[in-house]
């Protein structure tokens, strides 16, 4: 007798993932669609795909998606929940989208309260357009835009965006995680899980920030792309329940 | 509409008191599961590409598998199916 300990999740289709070897959009993908089966919502989720590596998402599960201009997607998501409050709707989002171009749109999505669940993927950098600053990007990382590293200085420290949002009054539930290994995974599927079970339960705005890697822009192997995660990144954006106001889903 | 073009699949299957499955097509050959596998037992092959022209993982030593299933969990693109003998 033989007992599955892992194989693919329903929640995926069978169209390749168009991310670069190694890059943890892959991993966290799994751990949504993971999600969704075993709380059995995957046939009413509807996905919000970004501008970014991402863009595409919504080929990659077995669930309806629409794909929201750059920043935007969570105003596609309170206006398609409002008008379809039977349906599991979810952003995914990048820094670059989220927290440059789309940070009124997210501020706003929080600030209302809507019932939608944001996926926000922080790798600190911008990977599709070939790795320039985001508002995330670390002090001295040096990227395609700060050769030299960020300077401080010049362009400030990097933007908390858990932080931010948890002081959003109308916010229920706020969590940052991490990607780097099994058991942050574990940690991050059930945070994932409960972003779920409290729209499900019509408990409202939930976020949950995943640090995650970008090898390709960092310069760097996937797996020392993981140290880095662990060694450089948990320090300046710490783990943790920023905001958990719903109870018991 | 869907961009990606599919490669047919290829299923390679390791076999001793425990099962891993890979589906090496899928495989982009970012060492993560080599890294990740807490008895060392996969590795790249590096003689040879798969259907994207990447090295796709191999395992060397089914013997020592536990089947605890972290190269699966951390695989980005679900290449591995871990089965244990129960
Ligand atoms: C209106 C608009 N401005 C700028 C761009 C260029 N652009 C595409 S992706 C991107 C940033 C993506 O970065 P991030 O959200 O961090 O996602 P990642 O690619 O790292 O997953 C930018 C600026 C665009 N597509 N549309
Ligand atoms: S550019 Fe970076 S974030 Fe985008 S797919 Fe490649 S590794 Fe991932
Ligand atoms: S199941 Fe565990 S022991 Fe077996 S190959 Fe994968 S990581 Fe290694
Ligand atoms: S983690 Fe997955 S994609 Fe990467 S080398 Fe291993 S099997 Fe291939």
């Amino acid at each position: 007798m033989s007992k599955i300990v892992y194989e693919k999740s329903k929640g995926l289709s069978d169209v390749q993932l168009s991310y670069c070897p190694g890059c943890t959009h892959g991993i966290i993908h799994k751990l949504i669609a993971e999600s969704l089966v075993e709380l059995d919502l995957l046939d009413r989720t509807i996905a919000i795909s970004p501008v970014g590596c991402s863009v595409m998402a919504y080929d990659f599960f077995n669930c309806d998606g629409i794909q929201a201009s750059h920043g935007r997607a969570p105003a596609v998501a309170c206006g398609l929940k409002r008008t379809n409050p039977d349906k599991i709707v979810f952003t995914y989002q990048g820094d670059g989208d989220l927290a440059a171009i789309g940070t009124a749109e997210i501020i706003h999505a929080a600030h209302r309260g809507d019932n939608v669940t944001v996926i926000f993927v922080n790798n600190a950098i911008y990977g599709m357009t070939g790795g320039q600053m985001a508002p995330t990007t670390l002090i001295d990382m040096k990227t395609s835009t700060s050769p030299l590293g960020r300077n401080e200085a010049m362009m400030g420290k990097p933007l908390l965006v858990s932080e931010l949002l948890a002081q959003i009054p109308s916010a229920t539930y706020i969590e940052r995680v991490a990607s780097h290994d099994v058991p942050n995974l574990n940690k991050a599927k059930r945070a994932i899980k409960k972003a779920f079970e409290y729209q499900a339960a019509g408990k409202g705005f939930s976020m949950v920030e995943i640090l995650g890697t970008c090898p390709i822009g960092w310069n760097m192997t996937p797996a020392d792309a993981m140290g880095f995660v662990k060694d450089t990144m948990m320090p300046y954006f710490p783990l943790g329940v920023y905001k958990d106001e719903g109870g018991n889903a | 509409m869907v961009f990606t073009v599919k490669t047919a699949p290829k299923i390679v299957e390791y076999a001793a008191k425990h099962k891993l499955t890979f589906d090496e097509n899928m495989c982009k050959g970012c060492d993560l599961c080599v890294w990740a596998c807490p008895k060392d037992i996969l590795k790249l092959d590096l003689e040879r590409v798969n259907g994207k022209g990447y090295n796709p993982v191999v395992c060397f030593d089914i013997d020592g598998c536990t089947a605890c299933g972290i190269c699966a969990r951390i695989c980005p693109d679900s290449v591995i199916k871990v089965e244990r003998d129960v």
